[in-house]
Order: C-alpha cells, then structure tokens, then sequence
C-alpha cells in the first residue's frame, strides 16, 4: 500500500492523522480509495494552490501518476518562480 | 562534481543576439510603430482603500483626440469565481480583473481604474485627467501584523480570516523535545520592507482586435504563453482568438509574469478599431505592478552542544498587497531547506493589506525567511564559539534528507557549497580594518519544470534554426543553442535562434523560477535527438546500410563517414528537410544553494555602508554558459545587497508611496558595488543530460543574512529589519 502524506493543515479533519496507507496504481486510484473512507477529502488535496508529489518529485501527471506499493505521496505547495 | 567532457558546454560563445542589442536593432515593446496605432493612459486611484461611489468618464470620451474609455464595466460578463491555472500558478479571474480595473473599491494607491486611447499619450493624459470619480475613503492597512489585528479593516469580504487569505503549516517530528534537548536556543523577529524587482525597462503592451475577432498582442513579458492566456481569461475569449508576441524584455525577475496592460490595451482597441500602445511610466511601474511582499518573519533554533540542530520553530506573516498571493507558501517552504532538522514547525500567513498586489521576484519569499534563519544561526554559532560555516555543514541538508513539507532531496549541492565558501580566497582573507565586517550565509530555490518546445530545422550549409518560446532575459538564446549544438556536433554559432509569437511554437511556460535553460534546455536536447534520428536514416539510405552511428558531429557506417554539414547537403536528395521538434514537461528540476560572503565598512559618524568584497558562490549543476551563470549569479546579488542595504517602499500613513522614482527609491549602481566574485559549483542534476540546475534564484537568498550578519561583526550590535540603512545604523 502507497503511503499518503496529509498536509497539516488538513490533519484537524481526519481527526490529526498524518498519513493513510492507500491502494491503487495511480495516485487518482489512491484518492479514490481514501474517498471511500474519509468522504471530502479529497476537495482538500486536489486545489490548484497544491502540487503532488509521488516519491520526492513532483509529477506534471497529476492525478495520473503511477504509484508503486511503496510510493510516498505529499501535497506541497505549488512552486512557481521569479 | 561534473567530469564529462563536452565540446560546447562549458564554453563561452558570444550572444546571438548582442549585435542586436548593443546596436538598438533590437526592438523592444515601447518601439512598436503600426499603421493608425493610438495610445493609452491609464487613471490610477490616489487613495490607498476607498470606495468608489461615482465613476464618470463622459467628459473624457467626448475629449478631441480621444478614441476609446474603459472601466471594469466592459469586462465581459463571466463567473467571478472563475480560477484561471496558468500552469506556474493560478488565481481567480475576479482577483486578476480587479487588479487590472478596478471595480466597487480601490484597494491600493495606484490602483488602475479607468483607460483612455487617444491620438497620442498627451491627449491621453489629458482625457484620464477628465474623468470624474467620487470616493469615499476608507482606513487603510499597510503591514501584515497590522492587517492581522483584531479590528484591522478588511480588503475583502469573504476571506476565512479577516485580512487572512491563508494559512500554512508544516509540522514534522516533535518540536517541543527538540527545544528541550537543546543547549542553546535562540529566537529572533526580523522585517523586511516591500522592494521592487527594479527591471529597467517598464511595462508595456500593444494589442489589436482585428475585425474578424483575433487579438494580437506584443508585449514586455516573461511568459507570452501566460500573458496569452490570462489576456484572454480576462477578456472571456478562447485562447485560439489571442496572439501574443514577446518582444524583447528589459528585465522582469518574475514582475512581467502578470498581466496588467495587456487587457486594457485590447479592450481599448476593440472599441477604438485601432491598435492601441500602452507604456507605463517609471511610476506606474512601482506603484501599478508587483513588488515583492514586505514580511515579519519569527525564528527559533535549538542546537545542542555539538552545533547539531535539535529544533527550528518559523512563523512568518508576508503581505500579500491588495489581493491574496504573497509568497508565504516558498517562504514557508524554505526556510529550514538547507538544513538536516528532525523536529520543524513552520506557520505561514497570507496576508492582504493595502499595497500593490504582490508578484513573484527571484526565489519569492525565500530570501525573507532566509534572513531571519540564517542570522539567527550566526548567533547561535557565536555562542557555541564554532565558525558560522562549520555550524551549517554540521547540519547540512543532503540527499535523502526530508523536507518540513514533506518530501525528501534528490540529490543536491549544500554541502558542496559551503566547502567551496570555507575554501575560498576570500574566507581565509584577512579583514581590512576597524568597522569592518564580514558576514556569511546560504540559501535555497527549488526551481521547477514546466512545458516547453523546441523546433529545429537543419539548413543545407550545415547550420540550424531553432524556433523557441522562452522569452530571453538571461541569454538563453545562446544557453538553448549551445545544448543543441552540443547533441549536433557544431558549433553555437551554427544555430540561429528566434523567439516566436504563440500562434508559431507549442505551448512554452514561463521564463522564470530558474527553469529555461533546464526545460527548454531539455526540449531542445530532444529535438535535436530527434534530428540526429532522422539524419542517421538518410546516411543509412545514402550508404544502403542500416547501421550508422553518431559522434562527434560524424555519421558513419563501417568505412564512410559525412560531417553533420556534408550530410546536411544532401538533404534534398535523400528525401528532403529534417526539421526535428520536441514538447516536454519535464520532473528532475534540480534545486540550487547559493551562498555569499560579503565584507563591508560601516562609517559610524553617518551610518553609510561600504561594501568591500563580496563572493556568491552557487551549485549550478552543469554550467552551460559559465559566463552567464556568473552575471546570474552578480545580478542576483546585487538585488539581495540593494534590498538588505537601501532599498524600500516608503509609504506614508495614508498608504501612498513617497519614492517611487529611481532617484529616491535607492538601487546599487556599478559605482556602489565593487566586482562581485563568483564561485560556480557543479554538482550534476540527475534530472537533466547535461546536469543543468536553475541558477536565476537561489543567488538572490542569502545576500540579505549575509549583510545583516557582517553588519553585527562591524558595528557590534543587531539590526532586526531591512533596509538597513544609514539611519537605522546610527539610531541603533
């Protein structure tokens, strides 16, 4: 199972968890399983403020990521630049 | 560190296009000249908050001379909560129209309200001097602890916290066991003032809307593609019927992402039927556009009696200006990014107050928190009597090491760096004399990926053109065909790069956070992968073969051989042109540590700051163009000195800003800088075939600590905000 990390901001809602332990071979399938049990919660992981990142990088894919059984998934802010 | 040997990587070729500039040919947007073109003004409110009771633009419109008036009214009509995602970024489109008209309230002085085209710019100003407004004015609010108090006035309506836009928290391990394991811990509060990009040449756009519903627009930007898309977001038309092409740029250090002429300029000229051309005046730059947030930022670090860091605690309020956007998520992010911290807690707000909306600038928000991190460490390697330098590698970050956000480095140069700052001439220099000081830091920048094109087209004499949409600030015409150059085995000279409107080349992201020589860089690698691809097939129908290799500019198969341009000749024969293209978007952006030493002078009788040797030191991972990774490097340390020593937004208590020309609003000079050093240090990103990293950024973190801490060594006290100039010296 892939490791999903939860932005601390969002911890209060899952009741001060910090990570779940999620199935699936994307990260879309990963928020799909969580969604099932934690309803909403993805509204908070999938804005465009946040970038995902699967396994120390951030992904241009998205949601389409593939993920591995031992994939770290984060929800960082979005980087831009000057 | 870097051992592949290259031919044109690491070389040092002229610019393609500095005949064009050190000639005037270049063409810039205020030398745009089209047949029956008119010209704009624009009416800027003179309160800092107000709202706007009457809006009267009748006596402008019926002005001789006068062609078209616009207010937030002609905006077309589209859902206010609309977010426009422009890749690097999003808002929401009723934010970006309101900072580019406003609509109902003012919120900043300077605020665009009202657009005039006219026969030319005189007759314009004259017209927006005609329209009529009523305002009633509201208390403003200037700072974010004081946007952040009970009963401060509110921007907006409808934001979760009173002036708080947003709020940001990292939290890994336990930072209170931390605290308690330290032997010395120390907890500063440092402010930095509103500072401008500073790019000399000012915003400005010309826009047609042609009669079949196609907006063509030239522009100073450092995206055409964004300035394309947010121009028609604004406007509510498809992309397709928008057309930008970037015209040379005179600087934009992240100030010309935004749009904020352009839509007017378009909106004027649909109702004039005319090209419109709008330039903004020094002014209007300062107070029209985006500086960088002010910020309060609070640190605390623990270490233990080894220098090991056992805890770091940040709290940092950045203002965003009039609509919500300040940075504070970078800032947040790094803070502590150079070093190894198992126990982190980072909160950060976003924070609106009655300035000008805030834009991106180098390394946004990193070199606010780096000032108040890294002073604080200077402090801290005092008290435990270990040089500042042995404390940051003690606690450097390295690969593997997890972020407070999260994620974990690939590999990355932090220690490199500060070897090559504690090798350095300069560190094992003497100081010169009393009310001397020197000071050191190190800061991070992420830099990042984003799409990019890249088309090159081989010509039958040898040589290639190559099609790209980054605009060049920097010189990356030269840094992208030198990649190509490289794959192609010629020479940089052989390639002749031309930056192009979006109607002629895929989708490109922005020139800024770091990314052009690294992402454009890559599309390029990969077009001409692709053209080597394609060339290797016609030797192989030359040479009925199926083998053929490439090296060194050489195709060969057993005993034949063709140069890249003797193949290129024969081209016609073997089935016509080669054109190669590639569209990336890339991962493996490879983050960057800079780090400063600075040596300065402080005349205690007036305050006055000399500086007297300065070295920027910098992981560029494979430097392409050394010579232009060093002006990055320079350019980005004199902007962090001049924001550390002078520079500033001095606002008045009713929010209007009292400097805003370059002979009050202070910027280092040649003649205030002696030559700045430079250090390049390669550790290879992995993400890129040539080890490209970003170098535009991170050069610009730690200039800030570095002054503040060589400050302290030269006067022997502290200052806890910036600028620190002459007369926060002597009223110490």
């Amino acid at each position: 199972m892939a490791t999903v990390f939860i932005p601390t901001v969002v911890r209060p809602r899952l009741g001060g968890l910090a990570q779940l332990e999620a199935s699936g071979r994307t990260v879309g399938e990963l928020l799909i399983d969580l969604e099932a049990r934690y309803p909403g919660l993805s509204q908070f992981l999938l804005r465009p403020s946040l970038a995902i990142s699967v396994d120390d990088e951030v992904t241009p894919l998205g949601v389409l990521e593939p993920v591995r059984p031992d994939s770290e998934v984060h929800f960082i802010a979005a980087i831009s630049g000057g | 560190m870097s051992v592949t040997t290259y031919n044109v990587i690491g070389t040092r070729p002229i610019r393609h296009d500095g005949a064009d500039k050190v000639t005037g040919r270049a063409l810039y947007g205020a030398d745009l000249q089209l047949a029956r073109m008119v010209h704009g003004a624009v009416l800027r409110s003179p309160h800092a908050h107000a709202r706007i009771l009457r809006l009267d633009t009748t006596k402008a419109a019926a002005h001789p001379g006068v062609f078209a008036v616009v207010t937030a009214a002609d905006f077309p009509a589209a859902p206010t909560d609309k977010i426009v995602d422009f890749g690097e970024g999003d808002t929401l489109l009723s934010s970006l129209r309101g900072n580019i008209l406003a609509s109902g309230k003012v919120l900043y002085s300077g605020h665009a309200i009202a657009a005039v085209a006219a026969v030319n710019a005189h007759v314009a100003a004259e017209a927006v001097a005609l329209i009529e407004v009523d305002y009633e004015p509201l208390p403003c609010v200037l700072t974010a602890p004081a946007a952040m108090a009970p009963g401060a006035p509110l921007l907006h309506e409808g934001l979760d916290n009173g002036n708080v836009a947003e709020t940001i928290r990292h939290e890994i391990g336990d930072v209170a066991a931390g605290f308690a394991a330290a032997t010395v811990i120390v907890e500063r509060e440092l402010d930095t003032a509103t500072v401008h990009q500073g790019y000399i040449e000012p915003q400005n756009a010309t826009a047609f809307w042609s009669s079949d519903g196609r907006v063509h627009i030239w522009c100073s930007t450092q995206g055409s593609f964004v300035a394309r898309d947010a121009s028609a977001a604004v406007l509510d038309i498809p992309v397709s019927q928008v057309k930008v092409t970037p015209m040379e740029i005179g600087g934009g250090f992240g100030g010309k992402i935004n749009v904020y002429l352009e839509p007017v300029a378009a909106l004027l000229s649909k109702k004039a039927g005319r090209p419109v051309k709008m330039v903004m005046s020094r002014r209007d730059v300062f107070t029209g556009t985006g500086p960088t947030p002010g910020s309060r930022v609070r640190v605390k670090i623990g270490v233990d009696a080894a220098g090991k860091i056992t805890a770091a605690q940040a709290w940092l309020a950045y203002e965003a200006g009039a609509y919500p956007g300040a940075m504070v998520g970078p800032g947040a992010m790094t803070v502590f990014a150079c070093y190894n911290i198992e126990n982190v807690l980072i909160e950060g707000f976003d924070v609106v107050v009655n300035k000008p909306s805030t834009a991106a600038y180098r390394a946004p928000g990193a070199p606010n928190s780096a000032l108040a991190t890294e002073t604080v460490l200077d402090e801290i390697a005092e008290k435990l009597g270990v040089d500042p330098l042995e404390l940051r590698l003690r606690n450097a970050a390295k690969e593997g090491t997890r972020r407070a956000d999260g994620p974990r480095y690939k590999r990355i140069g932090c220690v490199e760096v500060i070897e090559a700052m504690r090798a350095s001439a300069h560190y094992n220099a003497p100081l010169p004399g009393p009310s001397c000081g020197r000071g050191v830091a190190i800061g991070y920048w992420f830099n990042i990926g984003l799409p990019s094109s890249a088309t090159l087209s081989v010509n039958a004499d040898g040589t290639v053109n190559l099609i790209e949409g980054s605009t060049d600030i920097g010189g990356s015409r030269t840094s992208l065909s030198m990649q190509a150059a490289e794959v192609l085995g010629i020479r940089a000279e052989d390639v002749h790069p031309t930056i192009v409107d979006t109607d002629s080349v895929g989708y490109t992201g922005v020139t800024g956070g770091s990314r052009t020589t690294f992402a454009t860089g890559l599309a390029v690698y990969e077009a001409a992968q692709d053209v080597v691809t394609q060339m290797k097939a016609r030797a192989a129908k030359l040479w009925a073969t199926e083998e053929v290799e490439f090296a060194n500019g050489t195709f060969s198969s057993g005993s034949n051989n063709l140069s890249f341009a003797q193949l290129a000749a024969q081209l016609g024969a073997t089935g016509g042109p080669v054109v190669g293209s590639a569209a990336v978007n890339p991962r493996g952006a490879g983050g960057s540590v800079a780090g400063l030493i600075i040596d300065l002078k402080v005349d205690p009788e007036t305050g006055k700051t000399e500086v007297l040797r300065v070295t920027s030191v910098q992981d560029a991972g494979k430097a392409i163009h050394p010579a232009y990774v060093e002006g990055q490097m320079q350019g980005g340390t004199a902007q962090g000195i001049g924001w550390a020593l002078n520079e500033e937004y001095f606002m008045d208590a009713s929010g209007e800003m009292r400097n805003g020309s370059y002979l009050d609003y202070r910027m280092p000079t040649a003649l205030d800088l002696p030559m700045i050093e430079t250090i390049i240090v390669e550790v290879p990103n992995p993400g890129h075939p040539f080890g490209v990293r970003g170098v535009g950024e991170a050069n610009i973190v730690p200039p800030l600590p570095a002054v503040a801490n060589a400050l302290y060594r030269a006067i022997g006290r502290r200052l806890h905000s910036v600028p620190m100039n002459p007369a926060s010296i002597l009223n110490l």
